[in-house]
């Protein structure tokens, strides 16, 4: 495939996501390996997949934290699922922080898992933010090659 | 990273797996991964939804079992798949790392369990279970 500026600009983004430790670079070295031509927008899915659940899913322990008293079955699935889906995913800071908070969780330190969570939330807004261009430049220059 | 996906797997049989997993991306992930293994492979959200799938007659030679799902998690589907004499390959995948979750998990019936996420050299381990178990002829190429 060609290297026009918008690929370049593409892979300058994808390194600059494994040096800050953002994303997992073997974990999404082997997502690309998944996509070829019967599957060609499986990375922009599953990127996108994520952008959505992940809100969802630390929206819903935020709600969980906040209720009084918390309410422990869906802060534990919640938590469950935010942990699986980012090491899926290679969402490394966003796994890190998520362990944090299931060990707040697991103490049952509720004052501890509400402080991890903003560290949490954080670091989503930074991952969100990041990925959301990465994924619009992808389709972009995917447009551009047809 | 890992092992390499260019080797493909040729089989004796055609392979089928059961993608059991609630969350969106672990279900794209791990039923494309099957995919470009070959494997003709189909997604139940929940421990019940396997269940209510093996009920209507069909039956795959692996399985990949969540752990923390709604509805029924994948502890008491095992069991229950267990009981209903499944003898499918089900292999637990989830991210908990606990000695005792997991002893927990593989006590409900599992023949391997990995921890989360899955990647190829962790499939293909599981695939030799079911090769050295004689069920299925497999030979990479």
């Amino acid at each position: 495939m060609a290297s026009t500026p918008l690929r370049q600009q593409l892979s300058i983004m994808r390194q600059s996501f494994f040096d800050e430790g953002i994303l997992d670079y073997g974990q999404v070295s082997f997502l690309e390996t998944l996509e070829n031509e019967d599957d060609p927008d499986f990375i922009e899915n599953v990127f996108s997949l994520f952008l959505r659940d992940s809100t969802r899913y630390i929206a819903s322990i935020d709600k969980a934290l906040e209720t009084t008293p918390a309410d422990y079955p869906v802060l534990e699935g919640m938590i469950y699922r935010l942990k699986g889906s980012s090491a899926s995913i290679g969402a490394a800071k966003i796994n890190d922080e998520t362990n944090k908070l299931r060990g707040f969780f697991g103490e049952g330190d509720l004052e501890g898992a509400k402080t991890s969570l903003q560290n949490l939330k954080a670091e989503h807004a930074i991952f969100k933010q990041k990925l959301s261009v990465y994924v619009g430049m992808l389709k972009q220059a995917k447009l551009s090659e047809c | 990273m890992g092992t390499s996906m260019n080797g493909s797997w040729k089989l004796g049989n055609k392979m089928t797996a059961l993608v059991v997993d609630d969350d969106s991306i672990n279900q794209t992930i791990h039923h494309r991964l099957l995919e470009k293994l070959g494997i003709e492979n189909q997604v139940a959200r929940n421990g019940k939804e396997a269940i209510d799938i093996h009920c209507s007659g069909k039956k795959f030679d692996l399985i990949l079992m969540d752990r923390d799902m709604p509805i029924m998690n994948g502890i008491e589907a095992t069991r229950k798949l267990r009981a209903m004499g499944i003898r499918s390959l089900i292999a637990g995948v989830s991210t908990r790392s606990l000695k005792q979750e997991i002893q927990e998990f593989m006590e409900a019936g599992l023949d391997d369990y990995q921890e989360k996420p899955l990647t190829s050299a962790k499939i293909i381990s599981i695939l030799h279970k079911i090769d050295h178990s004689g069920s299925i002829s497999l030979t990479r190429t």
